[in-house]
């Protein structure tokens, strides 16, 4: 079954100009896709209209094969965990523990089961002995894995990381890509770097101007010198 | 079990970095032990025997002032520590100084100065209710980390509104300084001195666009909340209820400062 799937999406600015214009694609579980595109191009409101916190002018987006609208956003969305690009705006809670179990206590899981699952998240991104830290006192590449233990925590079907490289060392960065490449679930990366990209995508969907400009292989992308270029990617 | 490793973990890593606030005193007393919300009443009741008992009542502020000193004496803190902690209250009381000056008549002579009778009143008065509340709220901040007492005023059922809005602004205040040094540097670097009309302008500007950030970020941090199920209320994830005998050993003492307050009403 698709994870996601977009059909003739369009998102516009209150103004009514388009962000989003005509985006179509599906992905399947277990994919890995990189989202591609120039600043502006309408990468982060695609992300936030497959979540269902932008609602589209036209078109429809599927999350599991259920509508995404109004009415079934809540129990949609919990199945596509988003990691924020600025772990700041994430972290919110006084500490660690809570803040993981943010997600899952929003969907009244409580008691030793929601103990079990932050436990469960935390030890997945080996943040364990940070449960009890507040957020402002971890470093970067700390503040990034624990971001993710929030998402898996809700156990998503896919992970949506926007820039997870941002504010990263390049040790923080390595182990940020180890642990995606070693995370199970279907990922959706949003990234300017086309190295990482390499490193964790096959697929990839490219952005330009609120246009979907190519849905395939993201060698084909890479091979494209011209390409790259014409859509501002290198 | 499960308690044994996270200490074991907990004490891997340096205390100073544990702690989420610098008033915070690590420690495993049974002060600091006490489930927050029962400290937090604690403080509420000690307080309110404090400031109802008549200003003429002298014994009644020593016996305060004493159950103040068990307090921290139970919570392991030394003198000095509460005396330098305390300090805080100087430019609030400070004026509390002027009032023998400046108060009515009738007056009395004390080494030839002319004070008025109402004025040293009402200085002691402050003096000793600011004290022993500064005093006070010093323990309370030494033997509780803020998420605690943060915990601690939604189970004493302050409005879930006001707990959030007090714990976003203790979770941000740092990424916000943050954003202001970078901004004052960046003025720095060109050149910017905090000197004549021009300075205050550039302050204000900076002001300006700190509050823009701040409401911009106030955005993509409900957009975070939004995407993992916020609707509208916090939840409360890890609550443990306090049991009776937490009670009655965190009331005992404030009780005692309520008691006194009465006698000294009654007396």
């Amino acid at each position: 079954m698709s994870v996601v799937e977009v059909e003739g999406l369009r998102y516009e600015y209150p103004g009514g100009e388009a962000a989003l214009d005509d985006v179509s694609f599906s992905i399947e579980e277990g994919e890995r896709v990189a989202l591609l595109g120039p600043n502006g191009a309408g990468k982060t409101t695609l992300v936030l209209s497959l979540l269902g916190v932008l609602m589209p002018a036209a078109g429809t987006v599927r999350v599991l094969g259920e509508t995404m609208d109004e009415e079934h956003a809540f129990d949609l969305r919990r199945h596509l965990g988003l990691v924020f690009q600025d772990p700041n705006d994430q972290l919110f809670m006084p500490t660690v523990r809570d803040d993981v179990a943010f997600g899952p206590a929003n969907y009244g899981v409580s008691g030793e089961e929601l103990e079990a699952a932050v436990d469960r998240a935390l030890a997945r991104v080996s943040a364990t002995h940070l449960a009890k830290r507040a957020p402002h006192h971890l470093s970067g590449g700390e503040r990034r894995r624990v971001a993710i233990a929030g998402v898996l925590a809700m156990d998503p079907a896919a992970l949506i990381m926007d820039e997870p490289s941002s504010g990263l060392d390049p040790a923080g960065m390595r182990e940020i890509t180890d642990l995606l490449l070693d995370l199970p679930q279907t990922l959706v990366l949003v990234t300017h770097h086309l190295d990482l990209a390499e490193r964790l995508c096959d697929r990839a969907l490219v952005l330009d101007s609120g246009r979907l400009v190519h849905d395939g292989p993201l060698v084909d992308v890479l091979s494209n010198g011209a390409f790259l270029i014409e859509h501002r990617l290198a | 079990m499960a308690h044994r490793a996270w200490y074991a973990a907990r004490d891997a890593v340096s205390v100073s970095q544990l702690h989420t606030h610098t008033l915070y005193v690590h420690g495993h007393s049974p002060a600091h032990r006490l489930p927050s919300h029962v400290k937090v009443a604690a403080l509420l009741v000690f307080l309110l025997g404090v400031v109802s008992t008549p200003r003429e009542a002298f014994w009644a502020f020593g016996a305060h002032a004493a159950v103040l000193a068990v307090a921290a004496r139970t919570a392991q803190l030394t003198a000095p520590f509460m005396v330098r902690r305390m300090l805080v209250e100087v430019p609030f009381v400070l004026f509390a100084a002027f009032l023998p000056f400046l108060g009515p008549d009738p007056r009395i002579e004390v080494l030839g100065i002319s004070l008025s009778q109402e004025g040293l009143w009402g200085a002691w008065s402050i003096l000793a209710r600011a004290t022993l509340g500064t005093g006070a709220a010093v323990l309370l901040a030494a033997t509780t980390e803020v998420p605690d007492i943060l915990t601690g005023l939604s189970r004493l059922r302050v409005p879930a509104v006001l707990v959030a809005i007090a714990g976003f602004m203790v979770r941000y205040l740092d990424v916000l300084a943050d954003e202001l040094g970078r901004m004052r540097t960046a003025a720095a670097v060109r050149g910017f001195r905090q000197r004549g009309r021009g300075a205050l302008r550039a302050l204000a500007s900076v002001a300006g666009s700190l509050f823009i950030r701040a409401y911009e970020r106030g955005e993509r941090i409900h957009a975070a909340m939004v995407v993992r199920g916020y609707r509208g209320v916090m939840p409360q994830p890890f609550a443990s209820p306090a049991v009776a005998a937490d009670w009655s050993r965190g009331l005992a003492l404030p009780l005692v400062g309520v008691t006194v307050a009465v006698l000294a009403v009654l007396l």
